[in-house]
């Protein structure tokens, strides 16, 4: 019931290193201002070790999932340090108007605080954690879209970003209090009690089920909670976007999985079907829309924000299909999604690295005229850039593919066919934008002299996601038993309150994958 | 304890979980219609409250104090959320002197 305390310390790390990373941030001395960076580079580091020697660990109760948290914590901090590494000069640009350039650290602070949120997430057994979670996650990036850079446009999206959120955290709190009011307790393993019991779920519980999953479509930007994302992420700085498209959509989806964990995912029949029918719909409606109007873009955050939507509809696809009875590969419905979210993660911050490496009119390139020809003068960054974008389509060798390949492979197994085949139009649909900044990098002339930004940082940050998309995609073991194992786990709890099993076969088919996940778990550790 | 299967027809807890609806309704309409943005701000608070009936209706319905320890949690949330509001406000204020969200559209496409 209780989480052991050792299962923390990442986000102990995360959170004492922003506490820190606030203060020094504010020092007299300029040199000890600009130790803010180090600090939470070095505490992500640590954070991510942390997590690795927690490693994949069985907590014997259903409540907290053991390896889910342990893939949370790999996520938030790995991603992590990827982020402080794009935002290395951020602290120099926030404010472009003023002449002294004075170093403001606490960006990173608030940035800290948002990861720990997203490590945290994977880790809660309680509504009331799971809120505050959620609302860790967002707070932070609220103040960071404001104050990324001193523009009026970053000001507006700021506020609509704030608003719409709040929208967002009472729309799912009134879920969250109906939850509570079906089960008569905000533990999770009190709630997924009484989800088992009842046969016949009461509207209460459908209705909180469903307000719970509008509010957090908000967080992943699903279509039709969307509208807001494009322009937040045109209007706020560039790598307070890259960070806006990782942490609340991480967050976001492991408290998507965690809600139907409560509910055992077995919400097929009567009037509970309507919740798998809205994640399908959101699913198709997400990746569709995304899609067709990121065609339309000529400015690549928000087409790279029209591009986000789209890939929350591919995984919002792998958590529809929901993990089944089956099995503990793969073709669970959510190792797939989890195993796509690491993906996506990595290739996502890598394009947006490469576009703060490159300076445009701006402070960072924007257009597609900005990038025009890059490839002759910074072939390495223009190179980074193409394999991102290449893995963003879903080529082969790059993780992309194998995040499609998995997507695909759960909705077929599962015998959603038709989901499937919107899934992979969809990814074709999808070529046509991505390879248009190929095409201006390496087709077109410079349309203005391009510059680039000094920091090493930001390069370093650059190549490291494009290596990682290129070593995931041909080697992605680790990635794919990481989250193929917290999938199984989520079976494992399916098919302890699924008991009894309707039929033989079914029972035979659990012991399997127990066994089998089981087995798996040995051989990991 | 009651049993998982009540159908929440008791009378009382009736009245509590419409009004934390109505509250929840009111803010959401709010929301949608209102220009300035304190008033946009104040909209979401109602919808809080709103929440914030149900989970102390239905923790005494259930006797125990799970919904009041979210309360707690949920107006601290609120608090902070408040304040955030209040500096983003004098923030856009200060640069061009209205609060009309309609003034604040430039982000479009």
């Amino acid at each position: 019931m209780n989480i052991p305390l050792n299962h923390l310390i990442p986000e102990i790390i995360m959170i004492a290193a922003a506490c820190l990373v606030a203060l020094v941030g504010l020092a007299r001395s300029d040199t000890v201002r600009r130790s803010a960076q180090w600090i939470s580079l070095i505490s992500l580091i640590l954070a991510f070790i942390a997590g690795w020697r927690l490693g994949i660990v069985d907590t014997g109760s259903a409540w907290p999932l053991g390896s889910l948290g342990t893939y949370g914590t790999l996520l938030a901090s790995g991603v992590g340090i990827l982020l402080v590494l794009l935002s290395w000069d951020m602290p120099f640009a926030l404010d472009p108007a003023r002449a002294d350039k004075t170093f403001r650290g606490e960006y990173f602070a608030m940035m800290l605080v948002s990861l720990a949120g997203v490590s945290m997430m994977a880790k809660v057994n309680n509504l009331i954690w799971l809120f505050i979670a959620l609302e860790l996650v967002s707070i932070p990036t609220y103040i960071m879209v404001a104050t990324g850079r001193g523009n009026a446009n970053a000001q507006e999206a700021g506020v609509k970003y704030f608003f719409l959120g709040s929208l967002a955290a009472a729309i799912y709190l009134f879920g969250f209090s109906y939850l509570y009011g079906f089960s008569g307790s905000t533990d999770f393993s009190k709630i997924a009690a009484a989800f088992a019991a009842s046969a016949q779920l009461p509207y209460i519980a459908i209705i909180g089920l469903l307000m719970v999953v509008i509010g957090i479509a908000y967080k992943i930007a699903a279509v039709p909670m969307h509208y807001y994302a494009p322009d937040v992420y045109q209007g706020a700085a560039t790598p307070v976007t890259a960070f806006l498209s990782f942490a609340p959509k991480a967050a976001g989806f492991i408290a998507l999985i965690l809600v139907f964990n409560l509910t055992g995912w077995k919400l097929s029949h009567g009037a509970a079907r309507a919740v798998p029918d809205l994640l399908m719909v959101l699913a198709v409606l997400s990746m569709t829309v995304g899609n067709v109007l990121a065609l339309l873009q000529r400015n690549i955050k928000r087409m790279l924000a029209y591009s986000s939507i789209s890939h929350s509809g591919y995984m919002l696809a792998g958590l529809a299909v929901g993990p089944l009875l089956i099995s503990s590969s793969m073709t669970n419905g959510v190792s797939a999604m989890l195993f796509y979210l690491g993906a996506y993660s990595v290739m996502t911050v890598g394009a947006f690295a490469v576009l703060v490496y490159l300076q445009g009119k701006l402070d960072a390139a924007e257009e597609l005229d900005d990038i025009a020809g890059v490839a002759s003068t910074y072939p390495l960054a223009a190179a980074c850039m193409a394999v991102c974008m290449l893995s963003l389509i879903g080529m082969p060798f790059t993780v992309g593919f194998l995040g499609k390949l998995f997507i695909v492979q759960a909705a077929f197994s599962s015998g959603h066919s038709i989901l499937a085949v919107i899934v992979m139009i969809n990814a074709a649909i999808a070529a046509a934008y991505y390879l248009a900044v190929i095409t201006a990098m390496y087709l077109r002339e410079p349309w203005a002299p391009v510059t680039v930004r000094r920091p090493g940082a930001i390069q370093l940050s650059a190549a490291l996601a494009a290596t990682l998309v290129m070593v995931l995609g041909i080697f992605p073991s680790f990635l794919m038993s990481l989250s193929r194992y917290s999938g199984s786990e989520v079976t494992r709890q399916l098919v302890r309150w699924n008991s009894p099993p309707q039929s033989n076969s079914i029972k035979k088919i659990s012991a399997l994958a127990v066994n089998t996940s089981l087995r798996l778990s040995a051989r990991i550790r | 304890m009651n049993p998982v299967t009540t159908s929440f027809t008791d009378p009382v807890l009736a009245r509590y979980l419409a009004l934390g609806a109505v509250l929840f309704v009111i803010g959401l309409v709010g929301f949608m219609t209102r220009r300035n943005m304190i008033m946009i701000f104040l909209s979401t608070e109602i919808m809080f409250q709103g929440v914030a009936v149900n989970l102390i209706a239905l923790s005494r319905y259930w006797h125990n104090a799970d919904g009041q320890s979210f309360v707690i949690f949920l107006l601290t949330v609120a608090a902070a959320e408040a304040s955030l509001a209040l500096g983003l406000v004098v923030m856009l204020y200060r640069r061009r002197q209205t609060l009309n969200v309609d003034m604040w559209s430039d982000l479009q496409g």
